[in-house]
């Protein structure tokens, strides 16, 4: 038995099956949240280095798997992300129901899963380039609902994304050649920029970004924003994978202070371009723009105290993410408007959701009580230790989507109150609320969700 | 003392409320759920009372992240000389509120309303007793929100909601001012220790003069939301009390001349502004925000002026005076004492709570900048006793139980009052600067009086009607001016500005050539910042 076989072949064997029976809708939603949660379960609990009991007999568990000569590797140091990568994605599928996604979200959504897991446990690294690009190719009948034609965000994504993977490949047989010739100073420098170009346009680093609010514009928001949680985080451990098996490349200061400047403009045109957004799936588009920035700030600071922030604030921006495309998908189901203009008649119709987007927005800005800011302030006080006028610019954007947040809510209370139930079924409500309840616990109570993201980074020997 | 004392005291108001909550919902019983709720106010008045004796140790909750940062992150509530006075004077103003409730039965005043006020003052408590800054930002989220529910379930007009939304903008955005003092305060790299409260002073100063509304002057409810008397108050004074602890822990503020000067001038011009709307405000809740501003006001100048101590004076009678007028619903000929009670501790004169508060606001120097300044406690005084005398709900129909706990709710406040300077380590009973306080004092009762005489003479002044016309006419234009309106207009106007052209880079880069954009945008990055031996 094979680690690789469970976490990689079996969900993806499942996702072929799942798109086999794609039209009974609701079994596949469960059956994709089951398989995702056993799966996150069992990285949680079983050691990879010991054997394991089952059914009375005992079974070693290899942590490589040989595909065409090419090695995919999962041991323990991969344990914490795989037990990442599965939650969220039994997050995102116990919440399909609720976000009424289209039949193609949850067998494709457990393939791409699969699929970058693959890229991260493929050796040489090399390869995660056509892995990722394979993801985005099969995300794309997700992103577009079936039937209906692709918008632009959909091609621009497919295009910046595609043009990632050219770099990435080009990056690597750079590095290929430094190993040959260490001291070549200027193939040392082309490497960098060809990875830092690889990983700007995988992971929407300005300027390739203007793809991300029209696509949330475009597609369902709740199958957007599993793309945009998911694909950002495998992207980042990618990098961190890279950091930590290049010393050239952690220990160049003009690497992490592109990564600090591209962080800072993100943030910065995010926060004001969200300020005066009057549709809340591009105020959403702009979310996810601005979470990235920040991430690109925490490790920018390279220190451990940058790489602990930057683990800390990924549970934060999952439920934060959730909860906004959840309740955007029930405001759509509902046949509510989302634009601000017609946000006024939204709190009375469907009054949960409407809350629930506005309590995300608040945490995503880092407001003080919600589970963003245990992480965004002494994010900012780092920064500030190092420039202020990185971490002023930081705040600037911070206060733009607060600001962006602000107007929302002067949109929702714009009517007279009607009187009338609330839209929003059971399901959804208890998804809602719990969302909400998760926010503001994580805000007050930070210490657990953050001793437990620490984890995470345990693979990266190298880095601290 | 043990810090636990500190826990319970914040746990004893929340006990109470939901024991309240529970008895509405499964037996209501009226008179047992008001002797809850006083009870629960006379325990927690009475621990402060013993607190104030003798300080416990600070109770720190917990060491909030698990990481080391640069950060304060503990959750640090103590019971030290700033923070008591406040924490005290809540505490007596959620008492008279109970005390005084059975009078504005006929008012909504009922037992949810009760275990509201016990739930609000708890919150308030947490905000004053804060001992670091990340503490007291949690609070001011906290208290952010339940007033934006709380008046949002109250108001059912669209454009009152937006007078909550806006007032509910002005703190969070003193609240990211707050955050960037954090941010600037570098200290805690050079020290090692990081700082309970940044030394970014004069960031903190206008942070908590956002929130209060004083600097720049905001007035976000322009028509007062008729809220309970005592849900209204005690929201209205915990949310500012949380914001006037943060500016008597600022150390002496550094600033240049001209900065000092300036924030000096923008105080005390919205506290002078303030005074003179509340003294002719319709009633005293009507008038309400502008007393909160016009005290809040005069704690700041005292912060400007490097005696952030002494605007606890300010603070506390702000609480404790206010409350007395906030409260004071049922009227008779006898309790005109207990307002006037209330004004003479707003004098400043010798041995008065407020002769702690003067030095803070004038030096010995005086100057004409100063004589503004004595204007503004005269306005205020007149303005107590102008609305105190106007007539009220009958107390005398009222039964005799409800008679006797009125006005000892009232003067439970006025006692507080004097209680703060005998007992608090902070404040002492001083003479202070008596010339200025007599002054103060003669100039409101000259104004008392020629409003008396005013009223009195009313049917010979028909013939001066024109001075009164004129006045109304400069008072308008002065009320133009001063609400800094026009300031506000001119911002909207500059957000239109920057609206246009974000909306027009979106075209440019989100249109038809976006991608070619996104590439030359990237050309002429790599151009600017690549080593040269890369370009």
């Amino acid at each position: 038995m094979s680690t690789v076989t469970f976490w990689i072949f079996v969900p993806f064997g499942v996702s072929i099956l799942l798109v086999l029976f794609n039209r009974f809708i609701r079994i596949t939603r469960w059956i994709a949240a089951g398989v995702t949660l056993g799966l996150a379960l069992a990285a949680a609990f079983v050691n990879f280095d010991e054997l394991v009991l089952l059914g009375g007999r005992a079974y070693e568990l290899s942590t490589s798997f040989s595909v065409l000569g090419r090695q995919l590797v999962l041991n323990s140091n991969d344990r914490f992300f795989l037990v990442l990568v599965y939650g969220l994605g039994a997050f995102w599928f116990l919440g399909a129901p609720a976000a009424g996604t289209h039949r193609l979200f949850a067998p494709l959504g457990l393939a791409i899963i699969a699929i970058l897991v693959a890229s991260l446990a493929v050796e040489p690294f090399l390869y995660a380039a056509p892995l990722v690009e394979l993801a985005v190719l099969v995300s794309i009948p997700m992103l577009v609902a079936p039937g209906r034609p692709a918008g632009q965000g959909v091609l621009r994504y497919l295009i910046f994304m595609t043009l990632g993977m050219p770099f990435i490949l080009l990056g690597g047989w750079a590095l290929n050649a430094i190993e040959i010739n260490p001291a070549n100073d200027t193939l040392l420098l082309e490497a960098m920029l060809l990875l830092g170009l690889g990983l700007a346009f995988w992971l929407a680093i300005l300027p390739f970004y203007t793809w991300l609010p029209l696509l949330s514009g475009e597609s369902q928001p709740y199958n957007a924003a599993f793309l945009f949680s998911l694909l950002p985080t495998v992207v980042f451990f990618l990098m961190l994978n890279f950091l930590d098996a290049f010393a050239f490349l952690r220990n160049s200061p003009v690497f992490f202070q592109g990564l600090q400047l591209a962080g800072t403009i993100m943030v910065a045109t995010a926060g004001i371009w969200a300020a005066f957004q009057r549709d809340l799936t591009r105020l959403f588009g702009y979310a996810v723009i601005q979470e990235t920035g920040f991430a690109l700030l925490a490790i920018s600071l390279h220190s451990e105290t940058g790489l602990a922030l930057f683990a800390a604030g990924l549970v934060p921006r999952l439920i934060g993410f959730g909860l906004f495309a959840l309740s955007l998908s029930v405001m759509q189901s509902r046949n509510v408007s989302l634009r601000f203009e017609d946000e006024g008649l939204a709190f009375w119709q469907v009054p949960i959701a409407s809350l629930a987007s506005l309590v995300a927005i608040f945490s995503i800005s880092g407001l003080p009580l919600l589970a963003g800011f245990p992480v965004r302030q002494p994010l900012l006080e780092e920064l500030g230790a190092g420039s202020i006028a990185v971490a002023i610019w930081a705040l600037i954007g911070s206060a733009g989507m607060m600001y962006g947040g602000l107007r929302y809510l002067s949109a929702l209370f714009r009517r007279e109150p009607t009187t009338g139930q609330p839209g929003e079924g059971w399901y959804q409500i208890a998804l809602l609320s719990a969302g909400v309840v998760m926010l503001f616990v994580a805000g007050v109570f930070p210490t657990p969700m953050i001793s437990m993201m620490l984890n995470v980074l345990s693979g990266f020997a190298n880095l601290f | 003392m043990p810090s636990w004392v500190v826990f319970i005291l914040l746990v004893l108001p929340i006990v109470a409320a939901l024991a309240i909550f529970a008895l509405e919902r499964l037996r209501p019983n009226f008179g047992l759920a008001w002797l809850i709720a006083m009870l629960a106010a006379v325990g927690g008045w009475g621990l402060l009372l013993a607190l104030g004796l003798r300080n416990p140790a600070p109770l720190q909750l917990a060491d909030w992240l698990p990481i080391q940062v640069r950060l304060d992150d503990r959750l640090l509530l103590q019971v030290d000389p700033v923070s008591w006075p406040l924490a005290f004077s809540l505490a007596a103003l959620l008492l008279a509120v109970i005390l005084t409730a059975p009078v504005r039965l006929g008012q909504k005043s009922i037992p949810v309303a009760w275990a509201s006020n016990l739930f609000i003052t708890s919150i308030g408590l947490m905000g004053v007793l804060s001992g670091n800054l990340v503490t007291l930002l949690l609070v001011w989220s906290l208290i952010d929100v339940v007033e934006l529910i709380v008046m949002l379930r109250t108001v059912q007009e669209p454009r009152l909601n937006r007078q909550v939304i806006l007032a509910f903008a002005a703190r969070v955005s003193g609240t990211i001012v707050a955050l960037a003092a954090l941010v600037v305060d570098q200290d805690a790299a050079g020290s090692g220790a990081p700082n309970a409260f940044p030394q970014a002073n004069v960031l903190l100063l206008l942070a908590a003069g956002l929130r209060l509304g004083v600097l720049p002057l905001n007035l976000p409810y322009q028509q007062e939301i008729r809220m309970r008397r005592g849900v209204g108050t005690l929201l209205r004074m915990v949310s500012t009390a949380t914001s006037l602890v943060l500016l008597a822990r600022l150390s002496p503020i550094e600033v240049t001349a001209g900065g000092g000067a300036l924030l000096l001038v923008a105080s005390a011009i919205a506290a002078l502004y303030a005074a003179a709307m509340w003294a002719s405000a319709a009633n005293e809740l009507d008038g309400r925000p502008y007393w909160i501003i016009s005290l809040a006001g005069m704690a700041l100048i005292s912060v400007v002026n490097g005696n952030p101590l002494n605007s606890l004076a300010w603070s506390t009678l702000m609480i404790l005076c206010g409350g007395v007028l906030f409260l004071y619903s049922g009227r008779a000929r006898f309790s005109i004492v207990l307002p006037i009670l209330a004004a003479a501790a707003l004098s400043g004169l010798p041995f008065t709570p407020a002769a702690y508060g003067w030095p803070g606001v004038v030096d010995e120097s005086f100057t004409v900048f100063d004589l503004a300044l004595v204007l503004i406690p005269a306005l205020l005084m007149f303005g107590m006793i102008r609305h105190a005398m106007t007539p009220g709900d009958a107390l005398k129909d009222m039964q005799g139980w409800i008679r006797v706990a009125y006005p000892l709710g009232l003067f439970m406040l006025v006692a507080s009052a004097w209680l703060i300077v005998f007992l608090g380590a902070g404040q002492t009973l001083i003479v202070g600067p008596w010339a200025v306080s007599l002054a103060s004092s003669l100039v409101a009762a000259g104004m008392l009086f020629a409003a008396h005489r005013w009223r009195s003479t009313a049917h010979e002044n028909r013939r001066f009607e024109w001075i009164r016309s004129l006045f109304r006419v400069i008072g308008k234009w002065l009320t133009s001016v001063l609400s800094l309106r026009w300031l506000y207009v001119l911002f909207n106007d500059f957000m239109k500005a920057v609206h246009w052209l974000v909306e027009g880079f979106s075209v440019i880069l989100e249109g038809e050539g976006g991608v070619l954009w996104v590439l030359v945008l990237l050309a002429l990055l790599l151009t600017l910042l690549l080593p040269e031996g890369l370009r």
